[in-house]
């Protein structure tokens, strides 16, 4: 009895070593058609839709915290941006894994998005609106990108990925857009208040439709939080980030990936 | 009659001569399969580009208030001429693609000439992809700087009128048409016998929720929120009608795998002209 | 085949193609001249579309008078003086949020300008403050030119629910400069940077990093390895197999991705250790609202009840008749009435050159004119001519709010005055039938 199940175990094990050759050997294949230029045209075509999908939700869910250094406060900032910008790239990471098996999908949306903000800022804020760069510069998520691949790579599990990767991504967009905001942070004396550098920005360059009270800067009591806003918003942001991942996954799950080759209605 | 077919629409050869004779010679050459790509998106970007140096030239002088003169000259000149171009386009390139699809329905095609049909479709989808970058970002982004030189204007500034009134329906035009031209061209997935794809749903359907959108936003300032804020709720609709935008990637995935169906059905049917050679892995 | 047409007054026989291409020649021609003339004469104008807001968005919630700007020709780095008052009107609509909180705002097309000083009741205003109904808040801005150009610098309000509401504007020249616009601030550090460029070049320089990490990282896969034919394997794989024995993620990439990882956190702390060393000491932004010292509407001396007004949209006139009482034991005059942004002045040219921004104020006819004697009750008819009703859409002639808004000044022969907000009911003299709602 032993014996004859150690000889199926066998010939299952036999018969999965040769399809995993197989598929070697599919991984390889050379086809008649389908050349490196379909890989050009997906990967160049897509950016546009990426690019645009990632702006989009960024701009509509944080944009106001994007588009100022003034609105990047310690308490809202961060969580609104790692809540809107993870939701796409958690989308393409899924998509680019699923379909290519390369941890490729958060750094690739990060770049899309890279190019999307930067041109945006530099033609319609600044050469258009004349708004300076240094007050108007986007929040990058490259960095944050990289690691949430790297996490995926590491783990191949979402799940594992959503846990770990979305608060790695949380404090990635912070810290590594807290590296140039830091110089925006010090201390300067105007308008007989001591206000930050980033505030002199807020009330100088005029933005009329954007009054002051708008600017959600660490409102409410901050109790017993003992200066520590900055932490409890960047657990916060982590909580957020795990949200907006998983509101990715369904989008890539059942709105990309799902309705392959699925049918409305039969006529 | 497939391969009279063939024929008919074979492009210019390839100088290739292992290729059978009805075969487009090559039909991924970028000047083949690919074409409408450069086509397409030259052309969406040449309207950019237009209303681009417009909104630089002008916005500021007569795009300021919608019920001046100056606003009428320069503004709703262009709101009317870029809905009659649409719709001349649209009449045109849909009314061509369903002629013309419903010349070739029920006609068998070749392998090579499916697998450029296929290539077109990716084409067109490049060229929807460009413009719904257009409509989710390059003019929001515009949109955004614009509402801080106004105190409110109405639903119809200079950056509304490129963006909502010009680039939110082109993509569904685009789309549209891409969906069309799948449906005759593509039988093997987008014939009138499979159903309509849940892929291009998605995708017509963030489409047109987008432009429904736009009324939906126009009414919600009617009723609050007179400054600017972009992250306000009744902007997210916008947002999450885009993801719908995502059924793209079924239309690359599913044409992907019909692709391979097509590779094998031309490795059966010609298996000694098949290039198959596998490579060493690394 | 040959085909006839009209030029000028000669029948002209051409070939087909010829006449395809004379014709698309021409039209080619004609759209070039429409659109070199369009683009040869950019028109200027002064809005902010506020013109667009509906009437009693305007005239139903402040008045803004005293209102200067001045000087009207600087050159780029030179300050320019907004002053004036708005009272945020006791006519204001209930279709509105009861105004709470406020901002005082210059309205230019961008920031042309950058605003350097804003004091509200004579307190410094870095953010917003608590308004309410009746309150009269004088404002004094200093903006300084930042881009050439011809602009239209109005002051604004902006109230919390209902967005910024506009004051009358002047044209300012800015003239560019032989020196570069500059903003230097002090730091309390001491030192002192360029706002204009502080900070710039590193942001860029900084994310285009990361940015260069993030293409490193995509093009290692997509240059290595084929895309879109790997989902003939993947399609056979579970998703958490990532078969490094087929070869889809290799030993090799996971060594490369190391090395991009190792790369981006060295850079990270790299960017962390010089960022704080550079700005070590670091604020949190600040807010600031806070409650104005009250402005009284002058000493009482009148009751003033507006009890009807008509609306004659072909001349642009309005008129009010209005009940006026004096109370105090010295002749009272009515000498303004405010609506919006438009001051309407009952007295010489002079007087009017005075009442603020020219394209914004307009005479001001009473019948009877002349004092109103201590104890008296007039019924006074106030009769304005002016474009600004039409241009600046001010008076309703088919609004759910059929109703006008202004305040009256009233003066004694002692330097005292009072603002009287009055309120009625208008009625268009003409009514037009319409096609369209």
């Amino acid at each position: 009895m032993a014996t004859e199940t150690t000889t199926v175990t066998d010939l299952a094990e036999a018969a999965e070593r040769q399809r995993r050759l197989e598929l070697k050997e599919l991984l390889n294949k050379k086809y008649k058609w389908i050349d490196w230029k379909w890989d050009l045209v997906f990967w160049t075509t897509a950016i546009f839709v990426v690019a645009g999908a990632a702006d989009i939700t960024k701009q509509l869910f944080a944009g106001d915290w994007d588009f100022w250094t003034d609105w990047k406060d310690p308490q809202w900032w961060p969580v609104v941006t790692a809540f809107a910008t993870i939701i796409i790239p958690s989308t393409l990471q899924y998509i680019q894994w699923a379909a290519w098996r390369f941890p490729t999908g958060a750094t690739y949306t990060a770049c899309c998005l890279f190019f999307a903000a930067w041109v945006g800022r530099y033609f319609q804020w600044d050469l258009a609106a004349t708004y300076p760069m240094n007050f108007v510069w986007p929040a990058s998520v490259v960095c944050a990108g990289i690691l949430m691949d790297w996490t995926l790579m590491k783990t191949k599990s979402f799940i594992l990925t959503s846990l770990i990767g979305a608060h790695v991504w949380a404090i990635a967009v912070w810290a590594y857009n807290y590296v140039p905001l830091a110089a925006f942070l010090q201390p300067a004396h105007f308008m007989d208040h001591v206000v930050t550098v980033a505030d002199v920005q807020g009330i100088a360059y005029i933005r009329s439709q954007t009054p002051e009270y708008l600017r959600l800067i660490e409102r409410g009591a901050l109790r017993s939080f003992l200066g520590e806003t900055q932490y409890v918003s960047l657990a916060f942001a982590g909580t957020a980030a795990f949200v907006g991942y998983w509101i990715g996954q369904f989008i890539g799950r059942y709105l990309a990936v799902w309705p392959i080759r699925r049918y409305l209605k039969t006529v | 009659m497939a391969q009279a077919q063939a024929v008919q629409n074979a492009p210019r050869s390839s100088g290739d001569g292992s290729m059978t004779t009805g075969n487009p010679a090559n039909p991924t050459d970028w000047s083949v399969g690919w074409h409408p790509l450069f086509w397409g998106c030259g052309l969406i970007m040449l309207a950019n580009v237009f209303f681009w140096y417009w909104n630089y030239a002008f916005m500021f002088t007569a795009g300021l208030n919608s019920a001046s003169a100056e606003f009428t000259m320069y503004y709703w000149t262009l709101f009317w001429g870029e809905l009659i171009v649409l719709g001349v386009f649209s009449g045109v390139w849909l009314g061509w693609l369903i002629r013309n699809g419903r010349a070739i329905e029920g006609q068998e095609c070749s392998p090579a000439e499916e697998t450029r049909r296929i290539a077109i479709l990716w084409s067109l989808i490049g060229a929807t992809s460009l413009a719904i970058y257009l409509m989710a970002s390059f003019w929001p982004n515009w949109d955004g700087s614009w509402h801080q030189t106004m105190v409110r204007d109405t639903a119809f500034t200079p950056t509304h009128i490129p963006m909502f009134y010009f680039f939110f329906p082109l993509s569904v035009i685009l789309a549209v048409g891409t969906y069309i031209y799948g449906r005759f061209h593509i039988p093997a997935l987008y014939g009138k016998d499979k159903g309509f794809p849940w892929s291009f749903f998605l995708l017509i359907g963030a489409c047109v929720l987008e432009c429904m959108a736009v009324a939906a936003n126009e009414w919600g300032h009617s009723l609050w929120i007179s400054e600017e804020i972009f992250s306000v709720p009744f902007h997210w609709p916008f947002v999450i009608y885009g993801w719908l935008a995502a059924g793209m990637f079924a239309v690359w995935g599913e044409t992907l795998v019909r692709m391979f169906e097509v590779e094998k059905a031309e490795e059966d049917a010609n298996p000694e002209a098949s290039l198959e050679s596998p490579i060493a892995a690394d | 085949m040959g085909r006839r047409f009209v030029l000028g007054s000669e029948r002209v026989n051409v070939s087909s193609n010829r006449y395809e291409m004379l014709d698309t020649f021409t039209l080619f021609g004609v759209l070039c001249v429409i659109l070199a003339v369009v683009l040869a004469n950019p028109p200027n104008v002064a809005a902010h579309g506020e013109a667009a807001d509906e009437p009693f968005l305007k005239n139903m919630t402040t008045a803004f008078f005293n209102v200067s700007v001045s000087p009207t020709e600087i050159e780029v780095g030179e300050p320019v003086k907004v002053t004036g008052s708005v009272k945020i009107l006791e006519t204001w609509p209930h279709t509105l949020e009861t105004p709470e909180i406020a901002s005082i705002m210059p309205v230019v097309p961008g920031p042309v300008f950058v605003l350097k000083e804003r004091f509200v009741n004579g307190t410094a205003a870095i953010g917003s403050f608590f308004a309410q109904k009746g309150g009269i808040y004088e404002f004094e801005m200093e903006l300084v030119g930042k881009e050439p150009g011809d602009w239209h610098v109005h002051p604004g309000i902006a109230v919390y629910g209902t967005g910024t509401l506009i004051g009358p504007g002047e044209w300012v020249s800015v003239k560019p400069s032989d020196e570069p616009f500059s903003f230097p601030l002090t730091l309390m550090s001491g030192e002192t940077i360029e706002l204009s460029t502080y900070g710039g070049a590193f942001v860029w320089w900084w994310s285009f990093a990361g940015f260069v990490l993030g293409v490193a990282w995509i093009l290692y896969w997509t240059t290595n390895k084929r895309t879109v034919t790997n989902l003939a394997v993947t399609v056979q794989l579970p998703v958490n197999d990532d078969a490094p024995d087929i070869g889809l993620i290799t030993p090799r990439d996971h060594m490369w991705m190391n090395v991009i990882v190792g790369v981006t956190l060295v850079m990270l702390v790299v960017g962390w250790t010089y960022a704080t060393s550079n700005a070590p000491v670091r604020w949190p932004q600040q807010t600031d609202w806070f409650t104005p010292e009250f402005i009284s509407s002058g000493e009482k001396m009148a009751e003033a009840r507006a009890s009807e007004a008509t609306y004659d949209e072909a001349s642009e006139t309005l008129e009010m008749k209005v009940q006026v009482t004096n109370v105090i034991e010295s002749d009272i005059e009515l000498k303004q009435l405010t609506m919006a942004m438009a001051t309407f002045v009952n007295g010489p040219e002079a007087e009017q050159a005075k009442a603020g921004p020219s394209d914004f104020v307009g005479r001001l006819e009473v019948q009877p004119d002349g004092p109103i004697a201590p104890g008296e009750n007039k019924e006074l008819t106030l009769t304005i001519s002016s474009s600004i009703f039409s241009e600046e859409r001010l008076i309703p002639t088919q609004a759910p709010q059929q109703f006008i808004g202004a305040v009256l000044r009233f003066e004694n022969g002692n330097d005292g005055h009072e603002l009287v907000t009055v309120r009625s009911n208008v009625v268009p003299t003409q009514f037009r039938s319409t096609y369209l709602p």
